[in-house]
């Protein structure tokens, strides 16, 4: 049981800090009604329509996939939320908060949602969203149990509220991770954390030969959104590509389709043109022997690695720089797989060979195989946990 | 001696603003290829660096050709063309705290050619005669004569072009409104020499003279200005209001600004009577859009600088992270051959966007 003070140095933009909150079963019938309807509120709002990010958040809580996620977790066993869930939201992908507080909610939690101090169009699309359902007489129990808040990392907020959660989630990179546990949580409280990650693709040249014309513009489209959309800075879009059976025309067609679709939706400011050099440079020094395979006015640059030493995790492309290898097996590739792997993209290759890949050759990371295009599908699966088990109890009954 | 040696002091022998762009095309293809070639062999990262990109150094390459390091690259990386045993001093960017500082590598040679080139640039604006000095800054600041921060060592390069240097302001950064004024009265009405940097000067002096309605007559001077601008866009203060507040100030009406990176000390860009930054026959510009294709004249773009002098680190083609346009070549109204230039300031940080380690608190 915990009792809040709500304080001045904490601003309070939706709900209210849970007081005497208890937990409720996962999947309960109003979070689950809450988010469907937080989802159709955002899909009939013309302005939020246009925030991709908005957009897909909307689409992946509506009212079906709620259901299929109920179905999946569906078990055996008795379980419960574990209380107020505590959760730091990152700064550059703002929209992640909400997908933060939705698996608390789904999992039978009370909320408190810290969000980044820099206001964000999206955050504010969907706060309007919440407080309007927060207002409804049939939300009263969800809004006098969750909160959205912001507040200064200086003052102490978070050593108040880490000290009253019974789960804390942090997302954000390895910095905020070591800042944040500064403040120490209850010791049953439970804690999972979105660390700094690296992420790879492996395509087979031989299945993308055999791609349409129309089939691979769709791949391309779909390789855009798992890694420019997002500048790639998310921790699962790819830097790396790994090419099997790779041949040099198939590659061409490939990269032709990517640059072309690039040219049309990404404006490469100047400042970030110079960021992609200086990244592009250091790898030349730092790294293995490499050569970049593109010409300056091209919107993807590609640089061609001649060998895979095991800290490639260290280099990183962004704003369309990308780092290519040829394997003539994935073999090749187990050296390099550490803990910081988190998702493999793949095209033309078979999912079952590569869970396999990490089994056999007992690997410590990558925790998502999924199919090109799906790099940023954020879901309660992420990052290796089964979010919604993290965030519940569950009651041995015999 | 340096097989180029003999260039170097022909060029030196020269007005520094007497090269029309035939001449210095051929010039700069020559000597930066060679620069290119020589720090390929002597700078083990730039060797990395230009295998990395493909560059071909076997045939010259016009100077729009050349390779080009980001200025950062100073900053992440050592990048030394001579042994360590060779050099003389080492000059620091003074960064904000908590960023990472560039690091130039000076020889004697190199050293002694920004010297060189530097005095050439400062007398002809100022006259070969060595004037009395007022530097608008504290003497703590050229303490450490081994490890320059580019505060210090502007200081230090500039004092070489006046005598009697007077520091204008004590140790805690406040104007010393006595040693100011015996210097006025000492030097009134004849020509005197102001040095500061851009910010400081309206920090320190401009706006504590201005605010305790205490001017000061040092009408006759000539003030050169440099180090950038950035500090004074929160307050809306640009070139032209500057001057007027020098003006209004301390009846200072001659003031030019100069424009230069400490990887590229001693050829450096001066303001002329127009208002455009010059370059001499020791430096050239380059701006380019965002996919670092040559701008046309007049396009804003990425800012690309050319020097002739860094022979002890590849910092001969750097670019910058300013965005400027070049305003014309050969063609200026004050009668200065070479590019001129206008500089806006830094390129806009763009939003980042993604989730490694981003925690804006």
């Amino acid at each position: 049981m915990i009792l809040m003070q709500p304080d001045s140095d904490l601003e309070i933009l939706a709900g209210t800090l849970p007081v005497y909150a208890r937990p409720s079963v996962p999947f309960n019938a109003t979070a689950c009604s809450f988010l469907a309807d937080l989802s159709a509120t955002l899909l009939r709002n013309t302005e939020a329509k246009q925030q991709a990010d908005v957009v897909a958040f909307a689409f992946w809580c509506r009212k079906a996939n709620i259901a299929h996620l109920k179905g999946r977790y569906a078990g055996n066993h008795y379980t419960m939320g574990r209380g107020t869930a505590f959760h730091i939201s990152p700064g550059n992908v703002p929209i992640n908060a909400f997908y933060s507080f939705a698996f608390g909610l789904l999992a039978g939690n009370n909320n408190i949602v810290r969000l980044a101090s820099k206001a964000s169009l999206s955050v504010n699309l969907v706060l309007d969203a919440v407080n309007l359902l927060f207002g409804k007489q049939e939300y009263r129990s969800t809004s006098g149990a969750n909160a959205f808040v912001r507040y200064d990392a200086a003052n102490g907020q978070t050593d108040i509220l880490s000290a009253r959660c019974d789960a804390r989630i942090i997302w954000g990179g390895d910095k905020t991770i070591a800042d944040i546990r500064k403040s120490p949580i209850p010791p049953r409280a439970h804690e999972i954390v979105f660390a700094d990650r690296y992420s790879f693709a492996v395509f087979d040249a031989a299945a993308i030969s055999t791609l349409s014309d129309k089939d691979l513009q769709r791949e391309a489209v779909n390789f855009y959104n798992d890694t420019l959309q997002m500048d790639q800075n998310a921790c699962s879009s790819p830097h790396l590509i790994v090419w099997q059976n790779a041949d040099p025309d198939t590659r061409q067609r490939f990269w032709t389709a990517v640059c072309a679709y690039t040219a049309q939706k990404y404006a490469l400011e100047p400042v970030a043109s110079v960021d992609r050099y200086a990244r592009l440079l250091s790898g030349f020094i730092t790294g293995p022997k490499q050569q970049l395979l593109t010409g300056a006015a091209d919107p993807i640059q590609r640089v061609q690695l001649s060998s895979l030493p095991s800290d490639i995790d260290q280099m990183r492309g962004i704003h369309g720089l990308f780092y290519e290898y040829d394997a003539n097996d994935l073999q090749e590739v187990a050296h390099i797989v550490n803990m910081k792997y988190q998702t493999l993209t793949y095209l033309g290759l078979d999912k079952k060979i590569l869970a396999e890949f990490v089994t056999k050759n007992r690997l410590r990371g990558i925790d998502r195989i999924v199919p090109n295009g799906s790099a940023l599908d954020i879901d309660t699966l992420w990052d290796g946990y089964d979010v919604l088990k993290e965030l519940t109890r569950t009651i041995d009954v015999r | 001696m340096n097989p180029d040696q003999t260039l170097f002091e022909a060029l030196l022998a020269r007005a520094p603003y007497s090269m029309a762009q035939e001449e210095k095309t051929a010039l700069y293809q020559r000597e930066l290829s060679r620069l290119t070639r020589f720090h390929q062999a002597a700078c083990p990262d730039y060797g990395q660096v230009l295998g990395g990109l493909a560059h071909q150094t076997d045939v010259d390459q016009s100077a729009d050709q050349q390779p080009f390091l980001p200025v950062r690259m100073f900053k992440e990386f050592a990048l030394q063309s001579v042994a360590d045993a060779d050099i003389h001093k080492t000059m620091t960017s003074s960064g904000t705290s908590g960023q990472q500082v560039s690091r130039i590598f000076l020889d004697k040679g190199t050293a002694a050619r920004q010297t060189k080139v530097l005095g050439k640039i400062v007398t002809d604006l100022i006259g070969p005669k060595r004037l009395p000095m007022l530097v608008i800054d504290a003497k703590e600041t050229i303490k450490n004569r081994h490890n320059f921060s580019a505060r210090g060592a502007g200081i230090l390069g500039f004092s070489l072009f006046g005598r009697d240097v007077t520091f204008a302001l004590d140790a805690d950064m406040q104007p010393n409104l006595q040693r100011i004024e015996a210097f006025a009265e000492q030097y009134t009405g004849r020509e005197k020499f102001i040095f500061g940097f851009t910010s400081i000067i309206f920090q320190h002096f401009i706006q504590p003279l201005l605010a305790a309605k205490l001017k000061r007559d040092l009408a006759g001077s000539i003030l050169l200005h440099g180090g950038g601008w950035k500090k004074l866009e929160d307050q809306a203060v640009d070139n032209l209001r500057y001057k007027s507040m020098l003006r209004e100030a301390a009846e200072i009406t001659r003031v030019h600004n100069y424009y230069g990176m400490v990887e590229q000390t001693g050829s450096i860009f001066t303001e002329c009577d127009e208002g455009h930054l010059h370059c001499s026959l020791f430096s050239d510009i380059i701006v380019r859009d965002q996919h670092f294709s040559p701008a046309p004249m007049g396009n804003k773009g990425l800012v690309q600088l050319l020097s002739l002098l860094p022979e002890s680190y590849p910092g001969h083609s750097i670019l910058s992270e300013d965005i400027g346009a070049i305003l014309g070549e050969d063609d200026c109204r004050c009668g200065r051959l070479g590019k001129y230039f206008h500089i806006y300031g830094r390129a806009k940080q763009a939003e980042v966007r993604g989730c490694s380690d981003t925690y804006a608190a």
